[in-house]
């Protein structure tokens, strides 16, 4: 990396032959690690013992040539490709535990795969751990030029962005007091700045943007994606779902250390969505089968059901209906009812919209036995994401509350597809276009 | 997003990096010639976070060894104890004898402190380790060089002439340090898997400078001299002290085959922990 480059955000000089290179190449790569400590600080011992008389074969193989695992041992990552090439940016999914941590850190040369290969080309930055080697005690100033350093960045380096950093963290006049005395968002911020005014070819981005307020998240997303167009190829992990479909490309979705999907980034969220309502579901399935010995009720919901449904009646561009189907079981007859809804993103953390049959006038009529209840909205203008809904059921006449579903059992969730792969670029750039086809 | 038509290509594979000599040399030549700047800029805000937080600053440098000199004076004085005849007066033989051992115990030490306030860098970032192990050379450094301002101080209180003998001084001490800081870089390799080590250090420093010649001038026979004899720190720090009290070198032999030995261990030393170290980074907190 030449010294004198231009700082990240005036960098526009990719040069075009190499414009498509390979950054990163991973072949096969395998992790293990060691559930117990003890054992683990043994198998340090051993292993460093063996690094150090250069012992060809360190571990066993097995019949189909895979390292043997000691005991206690376990893989964190197995049977991990991917290429990444300039201006590409892969988000890396999966549960807590699922190994994207250790992974990022093979990348970054911290620790050594026990399987297969990684070859890196290019400098790297990350932003995980921002504001490490920060000492608290000295000034904001005085750590800048250390953890500048520390990312490797020169003394003159530093002088020259100085400014940007100051002005991209945004935190005034402290810059010149202790560390100590900084909230933890103006040491986040500070780290980012720094972090991110590195000039790499390829960035490791890890969770750093779960804190700091909104306008500093955004900022922290323009940045990343300024990086990107400038041709640089970003490795993310993240578990905000709607992020990483807004910042990347390419999706790797990790369970268990296991590579079970690469490819688009669409299509690796929605597999791990898949995957977390499933999970959910049986463990409902399991809680719910409890609950219903203990307490039977005379009505229960048992779907619902949002799909999308073509309306020739409808004016061109809007043919699709959205058809809410809601189950529910009833141990009365002829009950007036109404029905609510409640829809959310798929952590049901935001509430997005409600949408009531009452408002429309529309009420059902429940017979002993399963009900089907249907209603239709003509366009339902919500990004392509995963959606959760909740369901409450009224009485018409008395406004009780017969049954609900969602909040304190599984919710059901839906999604909304994307059709129009031209709007696809829009939605990333803005993430604020409507789209109204919907699968369930 | 580098103008430069070829970039660096690091590969990352299962094994030892000894079984690629020439990946792990060129390395080793990157990694060294970009730790300079990081290992000052550490040794800087280790520094100053450390004397910015003090009233008494710099005094705590040279305070320790000056303390344990004066008890050794007091013991003779009262008659509690009895020492050897060591040539010169004797506050001067043991304040000069201290003042090198704390340079020691410090190189023992510092590696290992190094290590354990960095893990958390360590464990996250990737940037060339050797800075951390520079980073305490120069802390070492800095407090050695207040600490001879002390001993020069000393030598010109006492009178003690200047001679050619004085040239073996710098000789043994610095092989002195570099044999301390690579028995140092060892023991901070083991001391990050285990902390047994951070237990057993001070008291086994402690241990060592009675079994080696600090407060006394060293013994031909006996169990000490035995001891003596087997310990290559004692023929270094005599040879050391020797030599800035100006009186003939008694233990030429011995030094001359310590001397390589501790720049061979230096050298090892330093190989291992670049060898050893992504495993250490495996075990440590992140």
């Amino acid at each position: 990396m030449d010294k004198t480059d231009a700082p990240l955000q005036t960098n526009n000089s990719v040069p075009a032959k190499t414009e498509n290179e390979v950054l990163i190449t991973v072949e096969n790569v395998g992790k293990i690690f060691c559930r117990d400590l003890k054992r683990s600080l043994l198998y340090g011992v051993k292993d460093s013992i063996s690094d150090m008389l250069a012992f060809s074969q360190q571990r066993k193989l097995d019949d189909n040539g895979d390292p043997m695992l000691r005991k206690h041992e376990f893989w964190a990552n197995k049977g991990i490709s991917f290429q990444l090439r300039r201006g590409q940016c892969l988000g890396l999914i999966g549960h807590n535990g699922a190994g994207k941590t250790t992974f990022l850190r093979m990348v970054n040369g911290l620790i050594k795969p026990d399987q297969g290969k990684i070859e890196i080309r290019g400098r790297v930055g990350a932003l995980i751990a921002l504001g490490a080697g920060f000492n608290p005690v000295l000034t904001g100033r005085e750590n800048v030029y250390i953890n500048g350093t520390l990312l490797g960045m020169t003394k003159a380096e530093i002088e020259a962005k100085f400014d940007d950093i100051l002005d991209f963290a945004d935190i005034g006049k402290f810059i010149e007091s202790p560390i100590r005395s900084y909230s933890s968002g103006m040491r986040v911020r500070l780290g980012f700045a720094i972090a991110s005014t590195l000039n790499t070819d390829i960035l490791i981005v890890d969770e750093v943007l779960a804190v700091g307020d909104f306008n500093f998240k955004q900022k922290c997303l323009k940045r990343i994606n300024k990086y990107r167009e400038n041709g640089g190829c970003i490795l993310f992990v993240s578990h905000n779902l709607n992020q990483l479909q807004m910042v990347c490309n390419r999706g790797v979705y990790l369970e268990k250390g296991k590579m079970r999907y690469s490819g688009e980034i669409e299509e690796a969220s929605n597999q791990y969505f898949e995957d977390i309502q499933k999970k959910e579901e049986e463990k409902q399935a399991k809680t719910s089968q409890k609950i219903e010995m203990g307490k039977p009720s005379a009505f229960e919901i048992i779907e619902t059901k949002i799909s999308e449904e073509s309306d020739p009646d409808l004016p061109p561009f809007s043919k699709k209906n959205a058809r809410i189907a809601i189950t529910v079981k009833s141990e009365k007859d002829s009950i007036q009812a109404f029905a609510r809804l409640i829809i959310l993103d798929k952590e049901q953390n935001v509430r997005i919209s409600t949408i009531s049959s009452e408002l429309e006038e529309i009420y059902f009529n429940l017979e002993k036995g399963l009900n089907e209840c249907v209603f239709r909205i003509t366009k339902l203008p919500i990004v392509p994401a995963n959606y959760s809904v909740q369901t409450i059921l009224f009485e018409k006449d008395t406004g009780a509350n017969l049954a609900r579903k969602g909040f304190d059992n599984q919710p059901d969730y839906f999604r909304v597809a994307n059709s129009d792969p031209s709007q696809k670029n829009l939605q990333s750039q803005y993430g604020d276009i409507v789209s109204i086809e919907i699968s369930s | 997003m580098s103008s430069q038509q070829k970039l660096s290509l690091r590969t990352y594979q299962p094994g030892s990096d000894l079984r690629h000599p020439a990946l792990f040399l060129r390395t080793l030549r990157e990694d060294v010639a970009n730790c300079w700047e990081l290992a000052w800029q550490l040794f800087v805000r280790d520094l100053k976070a450390q004397y910015r937080q003090s009233l008494l600053g710099y005094f705590w440098a040279f305070a320790p060894p000056l303390f344990n000199a004066s008890i050794f004076i007091f013991l003779k004085n009262s008659g509690a104890i009895g020492i050897d005849d060591t040539g010169v007066p004797y506050p001067l033989f043991v304040m000069s004898g201290t003042l090198i051992w704390q340079s020691i115990v410090e190189a023992l030490m510092n590696p290992g402190a190094g290590m354990r306030k960095a893990a958390g860098m360590l464990s996250k970032l990737n940037f060339p380790r050797e800075s951390i192990i520079l980073s305490s050379i120069w802390l070492l450094l800095f407090n050695v060089g207040i600490r001879m301002l002390i001993l020069a101080a000393l030598l010109i209180y006492y009178k003690v002439e200047i001679s050619a003998l004085t040239l073996w001084f710098p000789l043994s001490f610095i092989s002195l340090l570099v044999l301390s800081i690579a028995i140092g870089t060892l023991l901070s390799i083991i001391g990050s898997l285990y902390n047994d080590v951070v237990r057993a250090l001070p008291i086994v420093t402690q241990f060592l400078m009675f079994l080696s010649p600090v407060v006394y001038p060293p013994r031909e026979g006996g169990f000490i001299g035995f001891l003596s004899s087997w310990n290559p720190l004692s023929p270094l720090l005599t040879s050391a002290r020797q030599g800035i009290l100006g009186q003939p070198q008694t233990f030429l032999f011995e030094i001359s085959i310590i001397i390589p030995a501790s720049f061979a261990l230096f050298i090892f030393s330093w190989l291992a922990f670049k060898v050893v170290m992504p495993r250490l980074i495996e075990r440590m907190p992140s």
